[in-house]
């Protein structure tokens, strides 16, 4: 049953985990392991000085390969909560737990703004 | 500029850009066709992407303690969790004990 979702097997973050982290995670890998055929695939199939019938078949074994080689289907989730809302770039924390964080003196660097 | 001296001029400042390109080495493309070099240009993103999580081979606990058995380490938080299980039981605010027959169903 559990084949579909995750075709291929991938090792699970270490530290706060629940299943969109985990999706998330699978198809981050698999991105990277794609990566490389897929920039090839969009080369070829957005160059207009190669023949119109590779250009095609290109495009489409683009469209025929799996979601979860898109880069678009990533989402930043927070690495301690799991939240995809109002997350940190370069913490990677949402909002919340960056600042329960940075109140308890876990975030070097990070001071509470008084003027 | 009339028009055909308007060309000539252009003429000469493409061939001027191709013999700069043979000796620079760089791409000439006069028309502006699209050749998806934008897409090779752009960078990797793979590691990025697939790091932003924490490293899964990073080690825990439990590893820890196989690695030496021969120390006795605390695992504070495991502590913390046991000490106010134990506190809530004294104060009878405990899990409830296990009904005998595995099989009895719960009342409605």
């Amino acid at each position: 049953m559990g084949n579909f979702r995750f075709p291929i097997k991938v090792k699970n973050p270490v530290g706060f985990l629940n299943t969109r982290i985990i999706r998330d995670n699978f198809k981050r890998q698999q991105v990277a392991d794609h990566e490389v055929t897929v920039t090839a695939l969009k080369f070829i199939s957005r160059n207009t000085l190669l023949p119109a019938r590779v250009r095609l078949e290109a495009q489409l074994q683009l469209a025929t390969m799996p979601n979860y080689t898109r880069e678009a289907q990533i989402k930043n989730r927070c690495v301690e909560s799991g939240n995809s809302h109002s997350v940190n770039r370069a913490f990677r924390l949402c909002r919340q737990q960056f600042r329960e964080r940075a109140r308890g003196g876990d975030l070097p660097g990070v001071k509470k703004g008084v003027w | 500029m009339s028009s055909a001296a308007k060309q000539i001029l252009k003429n000469k400042f493409q061939a001027l850009s191709k013999i700069r390109s043979e000796i620079f080495g760089t791409n000439f493309n006069p028309e502006g066709k699209r050749t998806g070099a934008k897409i090779l240009r752009q960078r990797l993103v793979g590691p990025t992407v697939s790091n932003y999580y924490n490293d899964p081979n990073l080690i825990q606990f439990r590893h820890l303690k196989a690695i030496y058995p021969q120390f006795d380490f605390v695992n504070e938080e495991e502590e913390y969790r046991l000490t106010m299980v134990a506190a809530r039981k004294r104060r009878g605010k405990g899990a409830p004990a296990k009904t005998k027959g595995g099989d009895k169903k719960k009342k409605k």
